[in-house]
């Protein structure tokens, strides 16, 4: 996939993280239930959004590195 | 024997492993300003990795994290949300300063920052400014120390003591090795931090409640409104939307805008150790899942704490642990308090030598570096005082400073990616967003509505940034081009040195 397009779509992951951690998004998921592999709904929903930062980070990783040949 | 014995010599054994390593690190560095402050540019990636995450968390995390959990329960959830979001971007910033500060032959933020906008005056007011954000940050840290080893050794060592004990020891590391001290020390301490933030986080819900589900079945059916976002606030009232997410997007820009978090862009060996960090990062920020956990676990075993902060040495000392789990967690917490402090003296010197003097004076290596180490001694001594006094509010101070700190980043953004900045609009930009930071500390009650004060800064220091900047003669294109994208040919040339030609 070209390069571009990745660092795109990284950046567009890491605004829809910001959208989904604040207000008004994150009105949706303030309540503590359900539980979510035991934790609460509350916290389980920014545990959630720092692995998705991981994934997209190691992909974006991925093609940077094979394109600058490193 | 006693308990507060076993403790203590845990803790005794662990200062000393510190010690150790810490004056084995700088033997294969060079006695050069290089070597002291940016480690001859050579950090690998485990010590970058764990320099990164073991500086990020501090005491602040391991003890005002349970603190925050116990008593405002989904507040704390915010430091969960920023962490990932403000290292990001430093995923293509770190590897730009970094690059050029290898050819230009930089170590700190204000010179990153003057190579492009040349005034002395701004190199001062940036000393300034990461000075007086980062003497408070010291003082929490050394605070942090002295509480745990006062709560374990049932005050037969008192707060005063127990940090010049543990902060002893940081600068006779750090004078002797230098930043490289700080990586290997932090090594050391992150691997600490994570296994005994696991171990504990999830050994305490299982003890007092049967796991960490039933622990949230049971604050939910007694305390529901805790676990509700934004949670609450410091007097236990619901806390607004607006402080919420101002508090992420505050903290997420000024996260890497922290002196001695910038700085460490120069240590780092090439620039893909830079990237590979960033994209480890969030493994390091889930460490906040289990201390969130033991915040949690006090919330229906501990009544009303007075000072929340202790709620983690209150918990480990009033649940029956093993005596040797009660002296690894206080290591544990030492580590965490102790990466962060070592960071951030060395920063602090190195800061108010490299910018604050050198622009001023002619200063020859070795007068550089003994300056450097008497600088490492009073900040220390200097927060050493104010950690020791009482009645000053630092976590106060230290939320207002993340809020002055978010103020570097436009300059940063601007020196790398907007050829028309110019230095009077760099200038303007920070005095005006600094001035508005602290005007909104200083009288919240004109706050038009309740963001952080640092969001307001920002609101005004990006205008401020780009009308001054396109009301004032535009640098030399060239000039300004040669920095941001230096010839991959010219690393090792100066632009001294390429004068004389």
């Amino acid at each position: 996939m070209n390069r571009s397009l990745i660092r795109r779509l990284a950046i567009g992951v890491f605004l829809l993280n910001l959208l989904a951690v604040t207000w008004p998004v994150l009105s949706l998921f303030r309540s503590p239930e359900p539980l979510v592999f035991g934790l609460p709904l509350s916290m389980a929903w920014p545990v959630a959004w720092i692995l998705i930062g991981l994934i997209t980070l190691l992909v974006l990783d991925h093609f940077e590195k094979k394109d600058t040949g490193e | 024997m006693d308990q507060w014995v076993v403790i203590s010599s845990v803790i005794v054994a662990y200062l000393g492993l510190t010690l150790w390593v810490g004056l084995r690190a700088g033997r294969g560095t060079s006695s050069t300003v290089d070597g002291f402050v940016a480690g001859d540019r050579n950090f690998g990636f485990l010590v970058m990795y764990f320099v990164t995450g073991a500086t990020v968390f501090s005491a602040f995390a391991f003890l005002g994290g349970p603190g925050w959990a116990y008593s405002r329960g989904a507040a704390a959830f915010y430091i969960l949300s920023y962490g990932v979001l403000g290292m990001a971007p430093w995923y293509v910033i770190g590897p730009k300063v970094a690059r050029i500060g290898r050819r230009l032959g930089q170590v700190t933020q204000a010179q990153f920052l003057t190579g492009r906008f040349r005034s002395r005056g701004l190199s001062l007011v940036i000393a300034m400014v990461s000075i007086a954000a980062l003497i408070p940050y010291i003082t929490l840290q050394m605070r942090g120390a002295g509480i745990v080893i006062e709560a374990v050794t049932d005050g037969r060592v008192p707060l005063w003591m127990g940090a010049a004990v543990a902060y002893g020891i940081v600068l006779i590391y750090v004078l002797v090795s230098g930043v490289s001290a700080v990586g290997w020390t932090n090594t050391l301490q992150g691997v600490f931090m994570i296994v005994i933030a696991w171990s504990l986080g999830l050994y305490l819900p299982h003890a007092l409640y049967g796991g960490v589900g039933p622990m949230f079945e049971a604050i939910i059916s007694q305390r529901p409104e805790l676990l509700e976002l934004p949670g609450l606030n410091a007097s236990g009232q619901p806390w607004s939307w607006a402080a919420y997410s101002s508090a992420i997007l505050v903290s997420a820009v000024g996260l890497t805008m922290w002196p001695h978090l910038f700085m460490k862009a120069f240590t780092a060996r090439d620039e893909r150790i830079i990237r590979r960090t960033v994209v480890w990062f969030p493994t390091f920020q889930l460490f906040l899942v289990p201390v969130f956990l033991i915040g949690f676990a006090g919330v229906l075993f501990v009544d009303s704490l007075a000072q929340s902060d202790f709620i983690l040495p209150h918990l480990i000392l009033n649940v029956e642990l093993p005596v040797i789990v009660v002296g690894l967690f206080c290591a544990g917490a030492l580590s965490a308090s102790m990466s962060t402090g070592d960071a951030l003296m060395h920063a602090t010197a190195s800061v108010a030598v490299e910018d604050g003097v050198r622009p001023f004076a002619e200063l020859d290596e070795a007068q550089q570096r003994l300056l450097i180490r008497i600088l490492i001694v009073l900040a220390g001594a200097a927060a050493y005082f104010f950690a020791v006094s009482e009645g000053i509010s630092l976590v106060v101070l230290l939320l207002t400073s993340y809020g002055i700190i978010a103020q570097l980043a436009p300059p940063v953004v601007a020196a790398l990616f907007w050829r028309r900045a110019t230095t009077p609009g760099v200038i303007a930009g920070l005095l005006a967003g600094g001035a508005t930071t602290l005007l909104f500390f200083f009288w919240p009650a004109l706050k038009p509505i309740a963001l952080h004060e640092g969001l307001f800064g920002l609101i005004i220091h990006v205008p401020v940034l780009i009308v001054v900047s396109l009301l004032t003669p535009a640098q030399d294109l060239a000039r300004v081009e040669a920095y941001v994208n230096p010839p991959a040919a010219g690393r090792s040339a100066s632009p001294t040195r390429r004068g004389k030609s």
